[in-house]
């Protein structure tokens, strides 16, 4: 299939990453999970209006993903990850991607590890668990 | 001739003979004009190869990861400081060209080279940053608009050079300052321009110095014959090698054009020696020497690199500054006079020092290296990586890897019982994403010798407790409060003899709770407890943590009597630091074709190799080894607010000293020992503890603190002996333990409320 988004199932939990990481451009830098424990980018002094180094990484890789750029997409997602590799949400995003190219192991996995970082935000557990049954079949 | 003292006899056989020699003479004469065509051919065709096959030998360059930068990155001005200088970036407040910066105050701009990645092309430009207490906090483009991630161009760390020792960085001519070509033009051939490969002018004025001297001294070759030379590695000294070169000279001119024959000079010519690695073309003397790209050398250092083609052994800028000085300005000297530069900014240049720093910037990281070689080797013939111009973008971190360095050196020069000859070795790595972001072989980092972190296999010790544990844990049958019996026991061996181990204190311990099993490194619990695991399924464990060779499950496997190399354990360890997730080590991201193509990416393969909620108690548990058992000391090393986890490992009479833990961002393995296996004298707290914790005070690391599994529930015991205490207690310990095994509630510090309590260990403990 070329289109990402044309997974029931995968499109519920794009919806759910995207969410999250739209949610933390708006000035809700506290729902992109687990940033906040690990200190890679919490740039407190930095206006909330200007995308964080992994909010412009992981809009740049979805939009390659949407194009089929499916290793341009995973170069993007990777250094989101060295930036933030507690970041639920890039772990989705990856996760995403790898559903989409067609490795639903990897995806599973990616799943069971922003599961792990997910704690108590029930946003990114619903999102995990979304792609972690989209990526069962 | 030969056929002249015949003395025939008779006239008629005089005839013959005669017309015989005759034809003798033409026949051979023929064969031999033959053979001089065909020798010539020959000469022609080798020289003609030499010549195209070295335009594509081209070893593969690997890179050190690229520093990102960011609003909010964890990053002082001075570290910026640091890293621009190790990229050759120079300060200079005009900011006159990219590869420049200027500081003021809390802020710094930078003009950056650009570069291009596989995956995207950076751009060359102006960025401002600012610095608020030990961090970017703003980062803008030239208008002055913020600017979300810039990357610097990634740091040259060497490459994978084939066995014969030549390496070389080519530069192409728009690489290539024309001053660089007029100089070398100026100083080694002025004729250059004029000659057909042979200066006759010159051989004749050599000649004429030869001959009147009686030896072969003056040089008259021209930069083609040099070329000639270099191509053949023929220090012969003789007429008839001279007469070959000369006519290799002309059969190339005749071939190629100037351009092209000055451009494969600067390509070829030797200009310096790095141990087993001869530094071939101006591209990697330019690295070699000064650490930065050929086009922005300044004039002295361009002027040091023409004077090293006349011997880059006599005059060795290290060893014999004077007479490489006296060479340079020699050189400035003769671009004077050809007009290049004006006879004062000669005079300028030659007051300027050599510029080359106090050692060279040699092929480091040469143990790092060896993991790329490995790594790539899967995929590519020995042969693509020496000759087909790949670029190598890797995992290295040069900041780290000079860290790890540092503290090795100073770990090996602690007092101990192997004196001179302790070595180790450190492996760093960022768990989550298993790149292996720096590697120490041997206390001689740069020397390329045995690769003690990839090849030394040596006992572990301790180090294979957290397998025995995390079997335990995910059997279902034990928790971290679980009670065992530190107790005296006899294993039966397969042949019939009896082991008795020992704790390292020689004592015995009676119940203790698991946590302080591990955390104190018990021998005569672990042993216990391990063989009620079983040993089968502790292996298997092994395996799931990355392991790859499965160890025989012998009783003495329990205690660490395996042999594994530092990499092995850095595997294992990576998969406990990323919450039970398994990803295979890279040292690789991505290989680039000479073109600029992408050839083949490394993605992160992640794999969940263990229950997510036994390692998460594992963990807690090697946390309490920092803080409470044989990791006390090494802990109060480090920042009272770091959280960290770790393993001591300590094998037989002190051979080995290991100890392996990690950050939220940061793996490190240490290993300390002899090569011939003597006593060291160290324990894993007292001699790889030590280096472990001076590598990871001098990272930015912030603690290590995933969120708990919601399958868990925090209780509180008595780290002593297990009871169920409350958490305000003076020796309580917090721990995980599963929700299912409904966790009893404590009262006081003396004793439990029992309800529900699942072991009785407790109620022991409670009464004593």
């Amino acid at each position: 299939m070329s289109l990402p988004w044309a997974r029931s199932g995968a499109l519920c939990a794009s919806l759910a990453v995207a969410t999250l990481w739209l949610a933390a451009c708006g000035g809700m830098p506290a729902a992109v999970p687990a940033s906040s424990v690990q200190g890679g980018n919490e740039g407190s002094s930095v206006a909330p209006t200007e995308p964080t180094a992994t909010e412009t990484l992981l809009a740049q890789g979805q939009d390659a993903q949407a194009a089929g750029e499916y290793g341009a997409a995973r170069a993007l997602f990777e250094r989101a990850l060295r930036i933030e590799p507690n970041n639920a949400s890039v772990w989705l995003a990856l996760g995403e991607l790898e559903l989409d190219s067609g490795h639903p192991g990897q995806a599973r996995a990616m799943a069971q590890k922003a599961l792990s970082l997910a704690g108590s935000d029930g946003a990114v557990e619903s999102s995990a668990r979304a792609l972690l049954s989209a990526a069962q079949d | 001739m030969a056929n002249r003292s015949r003395r025939p006899s008779h006239k008629h056989s005089r005839l013959v003979a005669r017309r015989r020699i005759r034809i003798w003479g033409a026949y051979s004469a023929a064969v031999l004009a033959v053979a001089a065509i065909a020798y010539a051919g020959f000469l022609a065709w080798s020289v003609g190869n030499a010549f195209e096959g070295r335009r594509w030998d081209l070893p593969a360059q690997v890179y050190a990861a690229p520093l990102e930068l960011y609003a909010g990155r964890v990053l002082s001005q001075q570290a910026l400081v640091t890293e621009l200088a190790r990229l050759g970036y120079r300060e200079d407040p005009r900011l006159p060209r990219p590869g420049t910066y200027r500081v003021r105050f809390e802020r710094m701009e930078i003009s950056t080279r650009g570069f291009d990645y596989a995956d995207e092309h950076e751009p060359a430009r102006l960025i401002a940053l600012e610095f608020e207490r030990g961090r970017i906090r703003a980062l803008r483009d030239a208008t002055g608009a913020a600017l979300p991630i810039v990357r610097l161009d990634p740091l040259l760390i060497g490459s994978l050079f084939p066995s014969h020792g030549e390496d070389r960085l080519i530069v192409g001519p728009d690489e290539t300052p024309k001053l660089l070509t007029d100089a070398l033009i100026a100083v080694e051939d002025r004729r250059f321009e004029q000659h057909h490969g042979v200066d006759l002018r010159a051989v004749a004025r050599a000649l004429w110095v030869d001959v009147s001297s009686g030896e072969i001294r003056q040089g008259a070759s021209t930069l083609t014959q040099q070329l000639v030379r270099s191509y053949f590695l023929s220090n012969e000294r003789s007429w008839w090698r001279k007469l070959r070169e000369a006519f290799m000279a002309i059969a190339l001119e005749m071939r190629y054009d100037k351009a092209d024959l000055l451009q494969a000079y600067v390509n070829e010519v030797y200009l310096g020696q790095d141990g087993g690695r001869a530094v071939h073309g101006f591209g990697l003397a330019s690295q070699y020497y000064f650490g930065k790209p050929l086009t922005e050398l300044d004039l002295p250092e361009l002027a040091l690199l023409v004077a090293e083609v006349r011997g880059p052994t006599y005059y060795d800028p290290y060893r014999h500054p004077e007479r490489a000085r006296g060479r340079r300005d020699l050189v400035l000297d003769e671009m004077a006079d050809a007009g290049l530069v004006e006879p004062d900014q000669a005079k300028a240049a030659e007051a300027q020092p050599l510029g080359v720093g106090t050692t060279p910037h040699g092929a480091m990281q040469s143990a790092f290296l060896d993991l790329v070689r490995r790594q790539l080797r899967h995929d590519y013939a020995a042969e693509d990586l020496e000759r087909d111009g790949l670029k190598v973008f890797s995992t290295l971190d040069p900041e780290l890897q000079s860290v790890a360095e540092q503290a090795l050196a100073d770990g090996v020069s602690n007092p101990n019982e192997a004196g001179a000859d302790l070595e180790g070795a450190v492996i760093v790595t960022s768990p989550q994403t298993g790149e292996v972001r720096a590697v120490v072989g041997g206390r001689r980092a740069h020397y390329d010798g045995f690769n003690r972190a990839l090849d030394a296999r040596r006992q572990v010790g301790s180090l294979i407790k957290p397998a025995v544990y995390l079997a335990a844990l995910e059997s279902g049958r034990y928790s971290l409060a679980s009670v065992v019996e530190d107790a005296p026991i006899d294993v039966r061996l397969e042949n019939g003899d009896t082991w008795s181990p020992h704790n390292f204190d020689d004592e015995a311990h009676g119940p203790v709770p698991l946590v302080r099993a591990l955390a104190e490194s018990l021998n005569m619990a672990t042993v216990r407890v391990g063989l009620d695991v079983g040993l089968e399924p502790i292996a298997d464990v092994l395996g799931q943590l990355g392991l790859e060779r499965r160890p025989q499950p012998y009783p003495s496997m329990l205690l660490g009597a395996l042999t594994l190399t530092p990499l092995e354990v850095a595997q294992i360890y990576n998969t406990l630091a990323n919450g039970g997730f398994r990803v295979p080590l890279r040292a690789v991201r991505s290989v680039v074709g000479a073109d600029g193509m992408l050839l083949k990416r490394y993605p992160l393969e992640l794999e969940q190799a263990a229950d997510p909620a036994a390692v998460y108690a594992l963990d807690q548990a090697l946390i309490q080894v920092m803080e409470r058992g044989t990791g006390r000391r090494v802990r109060a090393a480090l920042p009272a607010e770091l959280t960290a986890a770790g393993k001591t490992g300590t094998s037989d009479d002190l051979r080995d000293s290991w100890f392996a833990g990690f950050t939220s961002e940061h793996l490190v393995v240490a290993w300390l020992g002899a090569d011939d296996n003597r006593p060291i004298g160290l324990t894993g707290a007292t001699g790889a503890g030590k280096v472990w914790a001076a590598a990871i005070n001098a990272m930015d690391s912030s603690s290590y603190a995933p969120p708990e599994p919601t399958s868990l529930a925090t209780i509180s015991i008595d780290y002593a002996h297990g009871a169920p205490v409350s958490a305000r207690c003076p020796n309580a310990v917090e721990l995980p333990v599963p929700e299912s095994t409904h966790p009893p509630r404590a009262i006081g510090c003396g004793g439990a409320s029992g309800i529900g309590a699942k072991i009785r260990g407790w109620f022991e403990d409670g009464q004593r």
